[in-house]
């Protein structure tokens, strides 16, 4: 074949003979993807659309004395202007919204600054107008008057006795299970595990490393900013038109910060730009629906870029301490890790997974963590990609190379000897099942990658391991089955990145029948039932699960159906691959469908899971590069990403999440990173200075999938997507170290550091 | 704000003329005024290459065009791109190879490799990446998105 | 009788034990008589019937979405840990 889009080695389960998992069907919603069809949030246009501006705090921390919007108001061309006036009072209601509690009054207070603005970009007003260049005109027409307060952006400067507070009277979470603590501080939670004797084993150990690292705040990078449309009808019913990873989530969020029923509000998912974890939390929707209401008309807002940077929530910049012990064998003994993450503006951040991700990889005895979540002057983080995980991969996996180099042994066969596999207590308590990173580090050491050579000067290798939960949480689906053959499936798991297919594989898979005979549509929130978001690496895996369900649905139904033809009993008639049949009587799928019509009418069939519990996934990175000891360049040579996927249901799909992933982690390996000057101001808030990977940056990225299936879903399903973002970190700088002779233990490894580095230690070649 | 102003141009290959205020980029004025809303709006500042056009056979990124440029330019957007039964064969390989996971990003590269291959038909690697090197993917790591190029101008060298 | 594991910031509750043992076929049950034999327990795991902000529990190696109804059987295995989803 002269057409190589070059698929991944698949290590395969022995045990596998599936027809449709495995295959790489054209996606359903692909046609209208390429040519410019598909409906993204800032694609919708509705009778009487007006356009709405966001207005920002240019100061970082700050208390409003007083708003006034009455030239703005009066501005030609305005309809309507909004504070947080307009939000109800929300006291300090914590509401569980599917993936977890969110203080409401933080949520609004983020979405419209409500006495103080705590960061540069803090959203403090809005107007809608007749097009956004006369809102923007009225933007300039408020007059806020602020009074200056102290700035802090660093989180171990937060938490020093007398630094500025954020929220006077915040009171630290003892995680878990801990109260509160009696002083307030700026550190919303600190998170504390331990087991054994840390203290005796560190004097027993052969050889220690301690090391101290840093990380800066990161952005997810979406291509598309933030959009949403509202429309508040005469009736109480809001409409929103949102570019959401959870539609049933925008809907709670949106309904608890109006203090509207929830029953009064539809949210109409539109297909999304990306999102990465960025776009579970609410911003523009409860602001267009107020406007909305304001003046009677439906109201878009999309953010700005520069509003993307500065007034959403990346990821956080990070100090790590990490102490790693083994004995003469390489045998982990003890490790320590302290940490502390910036939350950025309100409490509750990641510094949780922090905690539980920074061992996950290996079986250690004595241990000792912990973990703080610090508010400081910045953005609001939130979820990027396997949150709180690259931090600590990036830390823990520099500490490992570090302790092979001293051991003299191979790096991967130090992992080897020390990895977690199934019965692997984690620090945290709970017992791995079985899990394939044993697996997934002996292909990456197989691998040609690993075993071929690597010369020149300034050249290094490096690998990491990485891993991430799977969540499980709520999925629903609903299934229609057509006289054709066909079957429609209503499903809510905002498709990101090719899981209507994964989902309808699923499903064909169960039915035996055609990926392409199942029409897969991501419905809105009165269409079908309770989802929810799109994160966790948990969407094929659970929405996967409901398809599963319906499909058992649909047969049980079927089989009644032809027990009606052949006068049997149901109980009677078999199922598989695609063809029912009862002793000498049989009818595939598609001939049965044509008659469902005549003997009783067409099916639906419909499924709500709530798996239990999560999964875990692990991945191997393997990175080749090259120094350039002139400018402090890192150009990457080649990159092999390795992952156990359980099973992939659409390989193409999950070679491009273990490559995007991988890429995304270059990026902040090398490049990315929030500059902040002394008044909190960011300093980089365009596509251009935040220096995101474009395709001249990177080469192509290999990939092995290794299939361990998951015991807990029938196709031995894992969540993929987010492990791949972990690794690269840590890969690239042991890598930069083989080249260089230089532990890098800041990012990004950006020129500038990698070079003022390699001036401090003298021009190091390897 | 100022009188709107009269613009002629051309829009593949029908003749449109509409209104704008000076203020207005060609890509406001192409996805508002024009509904074709193909071209996405990423940055608004030219570097993410999401609101890619061809103007007169060249790349451009929309956004920095103003509306009253367009003034007797012709232009070909990510609409133009299939034929009314066929897909063009970058279209076919973007999705036979994954090469879109979001999507928001696609009708840009589309524009700028369909540009590439109508110039270079057979670009190395490295051109293909230095040629879609204004166009900001966050997905797919660029692997898939090089690959289906390459494929597409293989197949586009075979029907020749 | 289950194993409940304490974790460290609750051991004072216990008076330092790092693992004990209790009755219950539901976590409710399970807490609550946690509760008599080591007051405050339930407090600092419960809130308005609900598993408190920023924790999960896991039961025999799975995190629990059932809340207070989940399940506890004769030999199950109790973890207290944070809940993953970032930000509260």
């Amino acid at each position: 074949m002269s057409e190589n889009f070059n698929h991944a080695q698949i290590i395969k389960d022995p045990e596998d003979n599936y027809k449709i998992l495995g295959t790489r069907p054209v996606r359903h919603d692909g046609v209208d993807k390429v040519t410019g069809r598909a409906v993204y949030a800032n694609d919708v246009q509705l009778q009487g659309l007006v356009e709405a501006a966001i207005l920002r705090s240019p100061e970082a921390h700050a208390r409003i004395l007083s708003i006034d919007t009455s030239e703005a108001e009066a501005h030609p061309g305005v309809l309507a202007v909004t504070t947080s006036a307009d939000f109800p009072d929300l006291g300090d209601k914590v509401a569980n919204l599917g993936e977890g509690p969110v203080n409401l009054a933080h949520l609004a207070a983020n979405c419209l600054a409500k006495d103080k603005v705590l960061y540069k970009g803090h959203a403090v007003a809005a107007v809608a107008a007749q097009n956004v260049h006369i809102a923007r005109e009225a933007l300039d027409l408020i007059k806020v008057e602020y009074e200056p307060l102290p700035v802090i952006t660093d989180a171990l400067e937060a938490m020093k006795d007398g630094a500025p507070l954020l929220h006077e009277g915040l009171l630290t979470n003892l995680v878990p299970g801990g109260g509160k603590a009696e002083t307030p501080s700026n550190v919303s939670d600190h998170h504390h595990f331990k087991r054994g004797d840390t203290e005796a084993a560190f004097e027993a150990a052969h050889i220690v490393v301690e090391r101290e690292f840093t990380t800066q705040t990161v952005h997810q990078g979406y291509i598309e900013p933030h959009a949403a449309t509202a429309h508040w009808n005469q009736d109480g019913q809001l409409t929103v038109w949102a570019s959401t990873q959870g539609s049933f989530s925008a809907r709670e969020q949106t309904s608890e910060v109006l203090q509207v029923p929830i029953s009064k509000v539809k949210v109409i998912p539109c297909e999304i730009g990306g999102g990465f974890g960025g776009k579970i939390p609410v911003y523009l929707e409860p602001v267009a629906a107020v406007l909305s209401r304001k003046c009677g008309r439906p109201v878009k807002i999309q953010m700005t870029r520069d509003g993307v940077f500065e007034g959403t929530g990346p990821t956080p910049a990070s100090f790590m301490r990490i102490k790693l012990g083994v004995d003469e064998t390489g045998k982990m003994t003890a490790g320590e890790a302290w940490l502390a993450y910036d939350t950025g503006a309100f409490p509750g951040g990641v510094i949780g997974p922090g905690v539980m991700c920074v061992f996950s990889c290996y079986d250690i005895e004595h241990a000792n963590i912990d973990g703080y979540d610090v508010c400081v002057n910045k953005p609001w983080t939130k979820a990027y990609r396997a949150p709180g995980s690259t931090h600590v991969a990036y830390a823990i996996e520099s500490v490992v190379d570090e302790l092979a180099e001293k051991l003299e042994m191979d790096p991967i066969d130090l992992r080897l000897l020390n990895a977690a596999r199934e019965g692997t207590k984690r620090v945290d308590g709970p017992v791995y099942p079985r899990i394939g990173l044993i697996e997934t580090l002996e292909a990456a050491k197989n691998h040609d990658h690993y075993k071929s050579p690597l010369e020149g000067p300034n050249r290094g290798r490096g690998v990491a391991a990485g891993f991430w939960f799977n969540i499980g949480l709520k999925s629903a689906a609903t299934a229609h089955v057509n006289a054709d053959g066909t079957v429609t499936l209503l499903e809510g798991s905002t498709d990101i990145g090719g899981t209507r297919t994964s989902i309808s594989m699923q499903l064909a898979e169960t039915l035996g029948i055609a990926a392409e005979d199942i029409n897969p549509k991501v419905a809105d929130t009165d269409s079908v039932g309770y989802t929810d978001i799109t994160g966790g690496s948990r969407v094929t895996f659970a929405t996967g699960l409901a398809a599963v369900e319906v499909g058992k649905d649909i047969i049980s139904q079927m089989k009644g159906r032809a027990a009606k033809l052949w006068e049997c009993e149901a109980a009677d008639v078999e199922f598989s691959d695609g063809v029912f049949s009862q002793e000498d009587n049989s009818i595939s799928f598609k001939e049965l469908c044509a008659k469902l019509n005549t003997t009783g009418g067409l099916i639906t069939a419909r499924a709500s899971v709530d798996p239990q519990g999560f999964t875990n996934g692990f991945g191997v990175h393997i990175c080749d590069l090259e120094v350039d000891v002139e400018t402090g360049k890192v150009q990457i040579l080649r990159y092999t990403a390795l992952q156990d996927a359980g099973k992939a249901i659409h390989p193409s799909y999950v070679e491009g999440q273990m490559q995007g992933g991988s890429v995304q982690g270059i990026g902040w390996a090398l490049n990315e990173e929030y500059l902040f000057d002394e008044k909190g101001h960011m300093l980089n808030p365009t596509m251009l200075d935040y220096r995101m990977p474009t395709a001249l940056d990177v080469p192509m990225i290999d990939t092995v999938i290794i299939e361990v299936p998951n015991p807990s879903h029938p196709f031995g399903v894992r969540g993929v997507g987010e492990t791949p973002i972990v690794p690269p970190p840590g890969a690239i700088a042991n890598a930069v170290k083989n080249a260089t002779g230089i532990r890098m233990t800041d990012l990004p490894m950006s020129p500038p550091r990698v070079h003022s580095a390699i001036m401090e230690n003298g021009n190091g070649t390897s | 704000m100022g009188k709107k102003i009269h613009v002629s141009t051309t829009i593949n290959g029908e003749a449109v003329e509409f209104l704008c205020e000076a203020r207005q980029s060609f890509l406001e004025v192409l996805r508002d005024t024009l509904t074709l809303t193909g071209a996405k709006e990423g940055c608004n500042n030219g570097n993410c290459g999401a609101c890619t056009v061809l103007m007169n056979g060249v790349p451009v990124d929309s956004c920095l065009v103003l509306a009253v440029e367009a003034d007797g330019a012709e232009f070909e957007t990510v609409e133009s791109i299939a034929t009314e039964e066929h897909l063009h064969p970058l279209q076919e390989c973007f999705l036979e190879g994954a090469a879109l996971q979001c999507g928001i990003c696609t009708p840009g590269f589309l524009v700028s490799a369909k540009a590439l291959l109508d110039n270079q038909p057979e670009p190395t690697e490295e051109e293909i990446r230095f040629e879609l090197s204004g166009n900001l993917c966050r997905c797919t790591g660029y692997d898939k998105i090089v690959r289906a190029v390459q494929t597409a101008s293989e197949r586009m060298k075979e029907v020749k | 009788m289950a194993i409940v594991h304490v974790p460290p910031q609750m051991q004072e509750l216990t008076g330092g034990l790092a693992e004990v043992e209790a009755e219950g076929n539901s976590l409710r049950r399970l807490i609550s008589n946690l509760d008599t034999a080591y007051p405050g327990f339930k407090d600092r795991l419960i809130k308005d019937d609900l598993v408190a902000p920023g924790l999960a529990i896991s039961i025999d190696n799975v995190v629990t979405s059932r809340g207070i109804f989940a399940e506890i059987l004769e030999d199950s295995v109790v973890h207290i840990v944070p809940a993953i989803a970032g930000g509260h």
